[in-house]
């Protein structure tokens, strides 16, 4: 079925241009281009404004040494880069970051898929367990931060009371040792966003036509096999939408690691965009020039990486 | 009875404070003459000689947004406009860590505030090298403007000699002790910091933390190592470091002693568990509350302690940082430094309206105030006027008189970046993940440019 939709789509694209010439408003193929720009323009002046602009302007940034907010910036070439390949924190920045993405892809996504699949039989208090598990995505990252920081309070706070019932004098730096700061902070970032991975794939499930179920079981598949032969393929376009949007998530992932890691020291804790935002604005450090050195390189991997990722999803649907 | 008497503070500053502050405010700019009006001919800005309708505006930032503070210095401030009807002063607050990076944005082309609040050292020092603030060497020569403060206060508002800000608060460090536990435990304070050690192995075998620390900011942590450091070397080696004096620099024995002394404290358990992941506020809870029995804080710790629990002030003892055996510093240095400065904008489109404003707000009257609020003022005030200051302070103020010299915070003291690396080289220490020789090494490093 899933090929089919495809194969009709693309028997589909031809017909589009083969739409009749000297049709009434068409006046030749010049003209149709600027009507084109015309209706583009509006949205393209926006996105070139607030985004390709500041891109722009980053790059030229990265060439200038800024030594602090009140100086002039000073031509110097590709010296931010050499020393970027030579800074220690920002290598571990960018392992944190495929850290991040690869813990993303593997405990958001089955996560949510189990949490999806269950929730799509009609148990009882379906739409509680529904909005329990969402809830996370709609509350503010600052209070996810407060609360978590709680919960890893050391002594005092849940997790350690929760261990203190068997040790009692256990205390946990959970979020100031090196070793665990940023772990304890991904535990935080994997229960906000599998809700929202989960609803995703709670649509798509319930896009499945019933029929398909209805059929296989009267074949005697198992529940498995239905999960493994009808959910799973038809959820695919769904599973590398949300793949996606993880990758670029965890690329440019900022907020609860900022909040809640900065206790641990400088190369144990920073991400790519936190290093970056420390750099730049930080203590009135005004490393502007150094800070978009890694703008750059952010922008370099995330482009890279999710050009891959929509290369390799658009070939697989080929 | 504390609490009512924090309650008392409150009332005068709300009600009667205000109008006696204005009144006190008037007479100080009379006898200063800085509230001249009309403008002298010449001198006068276009602004200020322009008609009534088109008003002067001054922008005023500053970062005492809490009860006390606030109320006096927007007091001023409005008392300042009916001085000089012709100008507005547009006072903005903002939250400590936001300010910094607000101030270096704006400042760095954005729209930058006329006067605004500084904490004097190496960042005004930046921008005073940048060209960004106004030289107020020879505003404050007149009319004896300059002799109203305290000589080591007015060392953090100056940058090659010269006066870039006026101070207004001064604040120390002190060892902050639980009275009460100190009796229990039949402690007395503590004279060495082999003492010190000693006496942190008794409170952990009683179950009590030695000290509380929140060091997720990492400025917290530095207080210990700014203290050994300065015990170790004095401050003249930090200065000479800072210098970059030939032969001189951060690698010195004092800085690597002083790492040693981090890690001894942390090696013998004085701080509480998992000090690097909370905050300082929850630190000062704990102390609060009677889990921890020392506290290495500033002097502001008294008005958060009246605030948060006021029954605890007194209970709240201090005494100086310990000695070092062998060390060039025999407890005569005080950690401290000013918490609060004005300084005037060179972008300002009125200079002389806004030095006046930054003149009434270190007028005599608002030292006097200042003390009123339970803060230490940074200018010469009468004795009865610090009788006013809750005993803690008092005995705070006392150990930062006997002391010959005034250690400055490092992280105010010294270059953006380098005050960055600092606190990070601290923390590293503190965390276990930088030996001391290491620590010192990254400090050098940073000092000589690289990184």
């Amino acid at each position: 079925m899933g090929s089919a939709e495809v194969s009709e789509g693309r028997s589909e694209a031809p017909r589009r241009d083969a739409r009749p010439p000297g049709d009434g408003l068409r006046a030749g193929a010049q003209g149709d281009g600027l009507r084109a720009w015309l209706f583009v323009l509006p949205a393209l002046a926006i996105y070139a404004l607030f985004v390709l602009a500041p891109v722009a302007d980053s790059f030229r940034m990265s060439l200038f040494h800024w030594s602090s907010a009140g100086a002039t910036p000073e031509w110097v070439g590709t010296a931010n880069f050499a020393r970027l390949a030579r800074d220690g924190v920002f290598w571990s920045a960018l392992w944190h970051n495929g850290l991040l993405l690869g813990m993303s892809l593997a405990v958001q996504i089955p996560a949510a898929l189990l949490l999806a699949t269950l929730l799509s039989y009609p148990i009882r208090g379906r739409a509680l367990f529904r909005t329990v598990f969402f809830a996370p995505m709609v509350m503010p990252s600052v209070a996810i931060a407060v609360l978590w920081s709680y919960v890893y309070l050391p002594e005092q706070g849940l997790l350690d009371g929760v261990i203190r019932l068997f040790n009692a004098s256990f205390g946990g730096d959970w979020l100031g040792s090196p070793r665990t700061a940023l772990a304890c902070v991904f535990v935080t970032i994997c229960w906000r966003f599998t809700g929202f991975y989960m609803v995703l794939f709670m649509a798509g499930i319930a896009s499945i036509p019933e029929e398909l179920y209805d059929a296989a079981r009267m074949d005697g598949a198992s529940e498995w096999e239905c999960f493994r032969h009808i959910t799973l393929p038809m959820l695919r376009p769904m599973i590398a939408v949300a793949a996606t949007l993880c990758v670029i998530g965890s690329l440019k992932y900022f907020d609860l690691v900022y909040m809640m890691a900065q206790g641990a020291p400088e190369e144990s804790r920073e991400l790519l965009a936190t290093y970056m935002y420390r750099l730049a604005f930080e203590s009135g450090q005004g490393r502007f020039g150094y800070a978009a050195a890694v703008a750059v390189a952010l922008f370099a991997v995330a482009f890279a990486v999710a050009g891959t990722v929509t290369w390799w999803s658009r070939r697989r649907d080929e | 009875m504390m609490r009512g008497m924090a309650g008392v503070t409150a009332m005068t500053i709300r009600a009667g404070g205000v109008a006696a502050l204005c009144a006190g405010m008037a007479m100080a700019l009379c006898a200063t003459g800085c509230g001249r009006k009309p403008p002298p001919s010449g001198a006068g800005t276009t602004t200020t000689t322009m008609p009534m309708a088109t008003r002067t505006t001054l922008t005023f930032w500053h970062i005492m947004n809490y009860e006390g503070p606030r109320e006096l210095l927007n007091g001023a401030a409005r008392h300042f406009e009916t001085l000089n009807p012709d100008v507005k002063v547009n006072v903005q607050t903002f939250e400590n860590d936001a300010y910094k990076t607000k101030l270096s944005v704006e400042m760095a082309g954005g729209a930058p505030p006329d006067v605004f609040f500084t904490w004097g050292g190496g960042g005004l020092t930046a921008l005073a090298e940048a060209g960004r603030v106004l030289d107020l060497t020879e505003s404050v020569k007149a009319e004896g403007w300059g002799e109203r403060f305290l000589p080591a206060a007015m060392e953090f508002c100056k940058a090659q000699g010269r006066v870039y800000a006026v101070p207004l608060d001064l604040s120390c460090v002190p060892v902050w002790y639980n009275g009460p536990l100190f009796e229990q435990m039949q402690a007395t304070p503590p004279k060495s910091f082999d003492e010190l050690l000693a006496l942190c192995g008794r409170f952990r075998e009683r179950g009590v933390t030695p000290f509380a620390l929140g060091n997720q900011a990492q400025w917290p942590g530095a207080l210990f190592y700014v203290y050994l450091a300065a015990r170790w070397g004095g401050p003249e080696t930090f200065y000479a470091a800072a210098a970059r004096r030939p032969g001189r620099g951060f690698q010195d024995a004092a800085f690597v002693r002083a790492g040693e002394g981090v890690r001894a404290l942390v090696e013998a358990r004085a701080f509480s568990t998992g000090f690097n992941g909370i905050d300082d506020a929850q630190a000062r809870t704990r102390f609060l509350l009677g889990e921890s029995a020392m506290y290495v804080m500033g002097t502001w710790l008294v008005a958060r302690a009246q605030q948060e629990k006021p029954d605890f002030l007194p209970k709240l003892k201090c005494f100086p940082f310990p000695t070092v055996a062998g060390g060039a510093d025999a407890g005569d240095t005080v950690v401290g430094g000013v918490n609060c400065a004005f300084a005037v904008s060179r972008a300002c489109k009125a200079p002389e309206k806004a030095i006046a404003l930054a003149r009434l707000l270190t007028s005599p009257e608002m030292g006097e105030m200042w003390c009123r609020i339970g803060r230490i003022p940074a200018l010469h005030v009468r004795e009865e006027a610090l009788a006013e200051l809750p005993e803690p302070t008092r005995a705070a103020l006392a150990l930062l008189r006997a002391a010959k010299r005034i250690q400055p915070y490092y992280d105010q003291y010294l270059p953006p970046r380098l005050a960055e690396e600092h606190k990070k080289t601290t923390q590293g220490l503190f965390a276990g993940t930088l030996k001391p020789a290491e620590a010192a090494e990254r400090m050098e490093r940073a000092a000589q440019g690289g990184r």
